[in-house]
């Protein structure tokens, strides 16, 4: 498993040289348009290599991270709170054998067996291990996703959501609040933060 | 720069310590006087073979009991119920289903259940929580962790797993690279046959809770090697009484972690419901 680590690590290194990450932002507002959070998405593709990195601020009380690489069929996903210790899930090929791994230790599974106690009762550990507030904010994140008027399904960025909702089981709730994503062009300030936080996960 | 040096060897051994000390010792379930409750000697052949034919392997099935409760609950003492067994080549194996001693109180800690040891490694399954009936609404609200589970330890690696989840690719795959890394190639190999034993034989040493099955331990293998479980059809090795049993159990003390002393275990009374 180590080889896909080294595998990621050189194409990253190769493609930090390239050309600065595209970066849109998007307000997630309630329905009397009150913000809820934001979100800064920046992306960067070099030499077979595409990097993307989601910062999301204001759903929970620090930053949730949400940072995807992919070189050819193999992926790994990052989730976690910023400046603070991530859960890794790699994979080799879409569909293939996942390993998740937390600062203190590491689980293997397919992806066909995601709903079984033995993958969840596994990664709910590894979240835990990785931070203590980690399955709060999947579930939070899952909660605006649900309410999103003009949400769409689950993106590849999103799988580390999807897992550790998978590995929780929420309850569903009965009526989702109402959430709205809208452009966010005229940020000042706090846009230009929020854009430069999502580079420096890219840059990492 | 000499006093880092010592510190970081301090660190080292502290951290090897804690390693060490986290993870359970089997044998530490297993307290109290021992006694022999069964002893029986097998040769395993092909049904088919001829009962003059060489045996694929020896088996010894002994089943210990510790006196882990008082008198009166001698019924529900800790047991080992062993499979202890001999290769035409001299390698021995000690199968192990098994129930150590046990806190009503802590009934979320782990557990000795199920066993595989060679004469340089060991796999096994320990397990933790309880299996009751939850309501539907608990059941929602419980986590992924609830109810009983399995932990299994080994050189080739740790696996929590839940026993409903043991024909699952992910388990399955896990398993596999364990015992891969556990047992040298001849170890499964000799293993691997084990599984190939018929399981219909119903001998047990006795007819009332817990009878202790001769198929017991071999359910030990049958979680370590998974991924390669005989079907029913394939399972063609059959169990026959040894006609030169060795009777002395000292030469397993050491592998198969057996007392010096092992008097007979005293016939359990059943009581009248009329007094």
């Amino acid at each position: 498993m180590k080889e896909i680590f080294l595998l990621f690590f050189l194409h990253s290194v190769a493609s930090r040289a390239q050309e600065p990450p595209r970066v849109t932002l998007e307000r997630i507002v309630d329905g009397r348009g009150n913000r809820v959070c934001d979100v800064a998405k920046a992306e960067l593709k070099a030499e077979g290599v595409r990097r993307t990195a989601w910062v999301v601020r204001g759903l929970v009380r620090s930053d949730l991270v949400l940072a995807l690489e992919t070189v050819g069929p193999a992926s790994l996903h990052e989730i976690g709170f910023a400046g603070r210790p991530v859960l890794r899930l790699a994979t080799r090929v879409p569909g293939g054998r996942v390993t998740a791994t937390s600062p203190a230790s590491e689980f293997r599974y397919f992806d066909v067996d995601l709903q079984r106690k033995t993958v969840r009762c596994n990664l709910s550990r590894l979240a835990d291990e990785t931070d203590v507030d980690l399955l709060a904010a999947a579930e939070e994140y899952g909660l605006l996703k649900q309410g999103l008027e003009n949400g769409s399904a689950y993106v590849p960025e999103e799988l580390p959501v999807v897992a550790l909702l998978a590995a929780k089981k929420p309850l569903p709730h009965p009526s989702p609040p109402y959430r709205k994503s809208v452009p966010w062009t005229e940020g000042g300030p706090e846009a230009d933060e929020l854009a430069a936080a999502a580079r420096a996960v890219i840059a990492r | 720069m000499r006093a880092r040096g010592i510190l970081l060897a301090l660190w080292t051994v502290s951290a090897a310590m804690r390693a060490e000390a986290q993870s359970p010792d089997w044998f530490d379930a297993f307290r109290g006087r021992a006694f022999l409750q069964g002893d029986a000697s097998f040769v395993v052949r092909e049904k088919a073979a001829p009962p003059d034919s060489p045996p694929l392997f020896r088996a010894r099935w002994v089943v210990l009991r510790y006196a882990g409760f008082t008198e009166s609950e001698r019924r529900w003492w800790p047991y080992r119920n062993l499979l202890l067994t001999t290769m035409p080549s001299g390698a021995r194996y000690v199968l192990e289903s098994s129930m150590g001693f046990l806190d009503e109180n802590r009934l979320d800690e782990e557990r000795p259940w199920q066993r595989v040891a060679s004469e340089r490694a060991a796999f096994e399954v320990w397990t933790s929580g309880t299996a009751g009936e939850a309501s539907a609404a608990a059941t929602l609200d419980a986590g992924p962790c609830e109810g009983m589970r399995q932990r299994v330890r080994a050189q080739g690696g740790t696996l929590t797993f839940l026993l409903d989840d043991l024909g699952t690719q992910t388990v399955r795959t896990a398993l596999g690279e364990i015992t891969a890394g556990t047992f040298d190639e001849n170890e499964r190999k000799d293993l691997v046959l084990l599984l190939r034993t018929s399981v219909d034989s119903n001998q047990a040493l006795s007819t009332e809770f817990p009878a202790f099955h001769l198929r017991d331990p071999l359910l030990a293998v049958n979680v370590a090697f998974r991924d390669q479980a005989a079907p029913p059809e394939s399972r063609t090795l059959a169990f026959a009484p040894d006609p030169s049993p060795t009777g002395d159990l000292a030469s397993w003390r050491g592998l198969a972690h057996l007392p010096l002393d092992l008097p007979p275990f005293p016939a359990i009374v059943t009581e009248s419901p009329v007094r």
